[in-house]
């Protein structure tokens, strides 16, 4: 089965971090081909440890060498900011992520990184302590100033005006596209997305299969990739915030 | 370094990770594989938004429906 177009936006992330930049093109669509088939396996160990030597590269970061701090840059710093930016925004990202670092490196010289093969599960754990740290800073320092100003309002910084507006017309799309479903179909989505049933739940109560789930759900993103595309390539700044990937390239 | 990745997180699973039904075992497999893969990345930030999307649209048809 053809996978369904998707869309893809730089709008909800700042562009000047550069999180939108990767070349979806010339990468396997398997993400985009499971939703229909329901291939939810993933096996990580195939695909991440198979081609980096943990130990050789904490060797060389304990020892001092720059180009194992350069290789350890080079393959999380992308991420951790990607990550970081996701769950706080991007405001002083550069000097979060380079905090990150910072605790990572450290703790390798210093030699608690015990197991060189749990260098990935390490940095997660130290940048969602980082996350949880800067989340009760914020929740702290707001209610000290809810004591002194009850108006204070808790601002979204993520988003534009711009990326507002591109987001606000997805939404009309979206919208449109869900008036013309049957009242049944909308109910399955509605359920899903908005009242966060589960899968087996909706399934259950409303009598269907699990395929016939997938189906609906991949229909309504296809449709969505394929009206979001016609509408903004007659918008000039429409390609500033969405790109299509190519999934039938494999 | 290669970080050129043979397999990535299937859109089911990113799904799931983005409204939090994964199991704490296979969240921080996705996350660990997260910080270091570009492409799931990319694919990680068009669900989030496709997610946003939907919840807004259903939730303005939804309001239609009770109007109407």
């Amino acid at each position: 089965m053809r996978a369904p177009p998707r869309v893809f936006s730089q709008g909800i992330f700042d562009p000047g971090t550069g999180l939108g930049s990767a070349d979806t093109t010339s990468e396997p669509a398997d993400a985009a081909r499971s939703d229909a088939t329901g291939d939810d396996q993933f096996d990580h160990s195939e695909s991440v440890t198979s081609r980096v030597d943990w130990h050789e590269l904490v060797t060389r970061i304990r020892t001092g060498d720059n180009s194992g701090l350069e290789d350890l840059y080079g393959l999380f710093a992308r991420g951790i900011r990607f990550y970081l930016c996701r769950q706080l925004g991007p405001q002083e990202l550069d000097d979060k992520v380079h905090d990150a670092f910072l605790i990572v490196v450290q703790a390798i010289k210093r030699g608690d990184l015990r197991e060189p093969e749990r260098l990935m599960g390490f940095v997660r754990t130290v940048v969602r302590r980082q996350v949880a740290a800067y989340i009760d800073d914020v929740v702290h320092s707001r209610r000290e100033e809810l004591h002194l100003d009850v108006g204070v309002r808790v601002a979204d910084g993520r988003n534009n005006p711009e990326q507002d507006a591109a987001f606000q017309q997805k939404v009309e799309f979206m919208t449109s596209i869900l008036r013309t479903l049957s009242d049944r179909d909308r109910e399955i989505l509605t359920r899903f997305y908005l009242d966060e049933q589960t899968q087996e739940q909706i399934c259950e109560e409303m009598d269907l299969t699990e395929t016939q789930f997938r189906l609906l759900k991949s229909r309504a993103k296809a449709r969505f990739g394929e009206l979001g595309r016609r509408k903004l390539q007659q918008k000039p700044f429409g390609s500033l915030f969405l790109r299509t990937s190519v999934d039938s390239a494999h | 370094m290669n970080t050129s990745f043979l397999s990535h997180i299937p859109e089911g699973m990113l799904e799931k990770y983005v409204l939090g039904r994964l199991p704490d075992a296979e969240m921080a497999t996705a996350d660990e594989h997260l910080l270091v893969c570009p492409t799931c990345q990319t694919n990680l930030q068009a669900i989030d938004e496709y997610i946003a999307v939907m919840k807004a649209a259903t939730a303005a048809v939804s309001c239609e429906v009770v109007r109407s």
